[in-house]
């Protein structure tokens, strides 16, 4: 696996590495040709002395050096070489340094020096500079010659004697490079030094600083590892790490769907645990009272009505979960066919018998007889029986439900009213959760607050449209819509 | 002794009333908070058993208002709610006791006995008085271990009288608490209640404990 901290750390090291090692470069290379021009300089700057010293005299060059005043010339630890020949080839002179061994003659031209690197005597390396010049005339003599112009003609003067006289010295001077090129050394060392230490700071800064900079990256893994089930209410603090707040965020938007989904299925099955203690209460009661009561047999008799009662509530109850957990799991699937909508909300009124009949509570079927519709007929009844049963559940003694159906765009609207006193505008969003029930409206009698939310899921599944109003008269509307007439 | 049971469920409403009536307990039964509340003002109630979840008026609220009202009765939360934080609501808006649904029938009616002895600072099931001993658990009166046949509303009299010792009751206190709230009143019941009364105790040969305020009511000293 990759880390980010090893090639970020890789990265910047290899990447200053190359660029110093260029810098390096550069300054080696200017510093050499600098120190090796100055070395240059001073060796020509030396063997324009030694050519002062040479004169022409009357056809005769003299060479007036005292070896004594410069005793590089002479001295047995790292002496400096000169040699003059005469154009011939003939040595006019040559340094004490030298002693029978000879500097090469180059081929130069007249005053155009030409450097070379050579071996020294005694293994040395160095460099010889050697041109070829004209030595001067006596300067007495010219003056001798001519007193009175001498300011003015000396230019003239000696470019005559230059055109005139045609004898030339060739001069070489040699010079061991041991000062050079321990120089060239100590700088080498210096920036080689310089470049390793630097590199080593760099990768010591470079680790620590992506380190250091991933301390929010690392953070945050640790947060998120405490992360679980049993956490989902804990959140990612915020980071300031401009990278890392999408994340967080996203993080933290993720736990927020997660732990609605845990509280929504802990509710749900708190709900199903308190949906069905009621019944079971209820048929708890009955059957101690009637088992310490056998012989009141009016009594036991009029207890199997009530019974019957409870087990057609728990069935819906049970019927309704297991038809939410199938569409929850996606499990079920659309038929569709033509069917009579008229007569299967009629057969499902039918079903309602003894309550509405006890509450006075009657449906006013609005449907043209003979509706015929074009949808899932069993899934369809499942959505009319639960809005048929939360009509009756939320409708006051004596009241009437309503049923019909709009036709709006070739396609079927159907909707269900009733009287609800207490139901108030801001219950509609809430209806469609699973189990939520107004108590405080809730009719006499068991009602599992799944039903509207099955009604919910059911239509989802039946492409229709389901929407829920209350006008100002507290008469409260389920409408269906998207339904195809067939 | 009289009960008030406000439960919503029809069904349990009537299995309860079925086993408390066989039971011996005199009771009224509302259907919503409402209701229950009117009950309350309009009676007085040694025990009322309050469901939580009703229509109109729900339990913990009608608890509260009872309590502001300085009911005194002992009240029994009977719902499903079965979390620790929802009892302790209960018990801290001022309930006595808390059950859980489903429950069992027979522990529902010992926990309300347990309640009235409490109702009446009595802190044992059986209350002597003079030579007779009154058994609320058992709701049977004896004479050294000699039970005097009684009918539930003659026991619930004798009942009525030795839990208010000294105090006189009237004849339609005494009528209330024996008959729930929508029965008719018969003008003489009482007088025959405590004739027959006197008459069972006086065939074990115990001394008489009914003593007569006239134009007050009845009392046992």
């Amino acid at each position: 696996m990759k880390s980010i901290q090893s090639r970020l750390t890789t990265f910047i090291i290899l990447g200053t590495a190359v660029l110093l090692l260029a810098a390096g470069l550069i300054i080696d290379r200017r510093l050499s040709s600098q120190l090796e021009g100055e070395f240059h300089k001073n060796l020509l700057a030396k063997a324009m002395t030694l050519v002062t010293l040479s004169e022409h005299d009357a056809g005769e060059i003299e060479f007036d050096l005292d070896e004594e005043l410069m005793p590089e010339f002479k001295r047995r630890h790292q002496p400096e070489y000169f040699q003059l020949w005469l154009a011939d080839g003939e040595v006019l002179r040559k340094s004490t340094s030298l002693g029978n061994a000879d500097l090469r003659r180059l081929n130069v031209g007249l005053d155009e020096p030409v450097f070379t690197d050579l071996n020294l005597p005694g293994n040395r390396s160095g460099q010889a500079v050697s041109f070829m010049f004209i030595p001067q005339t006596d300067p007495d003599e010219e003056d001798e010659q001519d007193v009175s112009g001498r300011e003015e003609e000396r230019g003239e003067l000696v470019a005559d004697n230059a055109s005139e006289n045609t004898i030339r010295v060739q001069i070489s001077l040699a010079q061991g490079r041991e000062d050079l090129d321990e120089l060239l050394l100590t700088m080498r060392t210096t920036l080689l030094a310089t470049f390793l230490i630097l590199m080593i700071a760099l990768a010591a800064l470079a680790r620590y600083s992506v380190s250091r900079g991933l301390v929010p990256l690392k953070n945050m893994t640790r947060e998120v590892a405490e992360l679980d089930a049993s956490r989902l209410h804990m959140r990612l603090a915020g980071t300031e790490t401009e990278e890392l707040t999408p994340i967080t965020q996203q993080l933290n938007g993720l736990l927020d769907r997660l732990e609605q989904a845990f509280q929504r299925e802990k509710r749900f099955s708190g709900n199903v645990a308190h949906e069905l203690r009621t019944p079971i209460s209820e048929l708890r009661a009955i059957a101690e009272v009637g088992k310490g009561w056998p012989e009141e047999r009016d009594m036991v008799e009029s207890f199997f009505g009530d019974l019957v009662g409870l087990a057609d509530d728990m069935e819906r109850t049970v019927v309704n979960l297991l038809m939410l957990a199938r569409l929850d799991a996606g499990t079920q699937e659309v038929k569709q066919e033509p069917f009579d909508l008229t007569e299967l909300v009629d057969g499902i009124w039918k079903r309602f018998g003894a309550e509405v009949t006890q509450r006075e509570i009657s449906l006013d079927n609005r449907l043209k007889p003979g509706l015929m519709v074009q949808s899932d007929k069993d899934k369809l009844k499942l959505i009319l029986i639960n809005v048929l049963y939360n009509a009756v559940s939320y409708s006051p003694t004596n009241s009437e439900i309503v049923i019909e159906a709009n036709e709006i765009e070739s396609e079927l609207e159907i909707a269900v009213s009733n009287k609800a006193v207490n139901l108030s505008e801001s219950d509609l969003p809430m209806m469609f959760e699973r189990f939520w029930r107004k108590d405080q409206v809730r009719a006499e009698g068991n009602h599992a607050g799944l039903g509207l939310s099955l009604v919910k899921a059911l239509a989802e599944i039946l492409n229709l449209r389901i929407k829920a109003l209350l006008d100002a008269g507290h008469r409260f509307t389920l409408s269906l819509s998207g339904l195809a007439p067939a | 002794m009289k009960i008030l049971i406000v439960e919503d469920s029809v069904r349990l409403r009537r299995a309860l009333s079925e086993g408390f009536q066989r039971s011996g307990f005199v009771f009224d039964v509302a259907a919503d908070g409402q209701q229950g509340s009117i009950y309350a003002r309009t009676f007085e109630y040694d025990v009322i058993i309050l469901d939580v979840m009703l229509p109109k008026l729900d339990g913990l609220s009608l608890l509260k208002r009872l309590r502001n009202q300085q009911n005194i009765a002992q009240i029994l939360i009977l719902s499903a709610k079965d979390g620790v934080s929802d009892r302790v609501r209960g018990l801290e808006l001022g309930a006595d006791d808390y059950m859980v649904k489903p429950f069992a029938f027979d522990e529902l009616v010992a926990r309300v006995k347990t309640l009235v002895r409490r109702r009446h600072q009595i802190k044992q099931s059986a209350i002597e008085v003079g030579q007779l001993t009154i058994d609320t658990a058992k709701r049977q009166a004896q004479k050294s271990g000699q039970v005097i046949p009684l009918t539930p509303a003659e026991y619930n009299l004798l009942e009525n009288l030795v839990l208010r010792r000294g105090r006189v009751l009237s004849k339609s206190l005494l009528q209330s608490w024996l008959s729930d709230s929508s029965s008719e009143a018969v003008s003489n019941v009482i007088e025959v209640l405590v004739s027959n009364l006197r008459r069972k105790i006086r065939r074990v040969g115990a001394e008489q404990i009914i003593q007569t305020k006239r134009g007050f009511g009845y009392y046992v000293e």
